[in-house]
């Protein structure tokens, strides 16, 4: 193995000793020989060694307390008559979709949907020449054309 | 601490459960050590470390309710207790992070060097308290969890919920980070 692949293993399973004894092995021979993996070695275990050695500190006196008084003034909360249980939060919820959903079918029904106006073939051709005539001011039946007759 | 399970019965986590206070408390002696410890390292503050342990129990008794002994009650609970120390952390560097930027726009004041200059005469406690502040949240919370709790990759990975690759990543780039300025602290001292 090549310094690289030495220090590589050394920044993880080595450091964080997940290694198995015969890559330990390995690389504790390898760190034997050769300076320069050993000065890399000392400096990552140089700044890990202030937590290795870290003291534990002891937890607050009082925090039980504090969170013995915290409970026991939630729970208080609890038994107001003010105070809801929580299953009410999404049935009301739930409620109010119910509610909308009705409300919005109930707006639906009242709008009337448009007027759909079904012309039969030679209606539609007689009142779309009437408005073509009307619009052009134009009295095509005078001048003996039948616009009709040309779509008929 | 590997045997925490062993002591904390099903029982004792049903019938507190079920609101029993002394049960909890019992629960409570058994987690708090851990619990402040490393919300103490993750957060580097001992008031915010301090509500962060109340925090946690908290949630704790909120939820035991929900607790279904799918998994293991230690890896729950450090979930809950990483999880809130982290999110902590990341509101509290935000507030610091403003703090810092407005205080390095004042001419004079190189608060980098004078952190990396004292870094070699301060005792053990706030040498540590340094490292951990040059780490992002996520690696602080790994390297505290591996180098000072002594969990495995899989255990913080469990806590974290994350792959213990990305653990493993995550504790190579923080031990990388950490020699890098150990190198510059060495520069500086020359």
């Amino acid at each position: 193995m090549n310094c690289e692949q030495i220090q590589d293993i050394l920044l993880n399973d080595y450091l964080n000793k997940e290694i198995s004894p015969e890559q330990k092995k390995v690389v504790d021979e390898h760190l034997d020989q050769c300076p320069t993996c050993m000065e890399f070695f000392n400096h990552a275990t140089e700044v890990i060694l202030p937590m290795e050695t870290a003291q534990k500190h002891s937890v607050p006196d009082d925090d039980w307390q504090n969170i013995k008084n915290r409970i026991e003034t939630q729970k208080e909360k609890g038994t107001s008559i003010f105070h809801f249980p929580k299953p009410i939060l999404p049935l009301a919820f739930a409620a109010l979709l119910l509610i909308s959903f009705f409300a919005a079918r109930e707006f639906a029904e009242t709008i009337k949907p448009p007027i759909v106006c079904v012309m039969e073939h030679e209606d539609a051709i007689l009142y779309l020449t009437d408005e073509f005539e009307e619009f052009m001011g134009t009295d095509f039946e005078n001048e003996e054309y039948f616009l009709e007759e040309f779509f008929l | 601490m590997n045997n925490m399970d062993d002591l904390i019965t099903q029982d004792i986590i049903k019938k507190a459960s079920t609101g029993d206070l002394d049960a909890f408390e019992k629960i409570y002696r058994y987690y708090a050590g851990f619990v402040f410890n490393v919300s103490l390292r993750v957060t580097n503050d001992r008031e915010t470390a301090k509500d962060v342990s109340q925090e946690v129990f908290l949630t704790v008794y909120r939820k035991l309710k929900n607790f279904r002994f799918d998994s293991s009650f230690k890896t729950w609970l450090y979930r809950i207790a990483m999880n809130t120390a982290i999110n902590t952390a990341k509101k509290e560097s935000k507030i610091k992070e403003k703090a810092l930027k407005s205080h390095i726009e004042e001419p004079g004041k190189p608060w980098q060097n004078d952190v990396n200059k004292h870094m070699d005469q301060v005792d053990n406690e706030q040498r540590l308290n340094t490292l951990l502040s040059k780490l992002q949240v996520q690696e602080r919370a790994c390297m505290v969890l591996k180098h000072i709790e002594g969990l495995s990759c899989q255990d913080i990975a469990d806590a974290l919920k994350m792959n213990v690759n990305t653990v493993k990543t995550k504790l190579r780039r923080a031990r990388e980070k950490l020699m890098t300025l150990r190198k510059d602290v060495v520069k500086n001292e020359l």
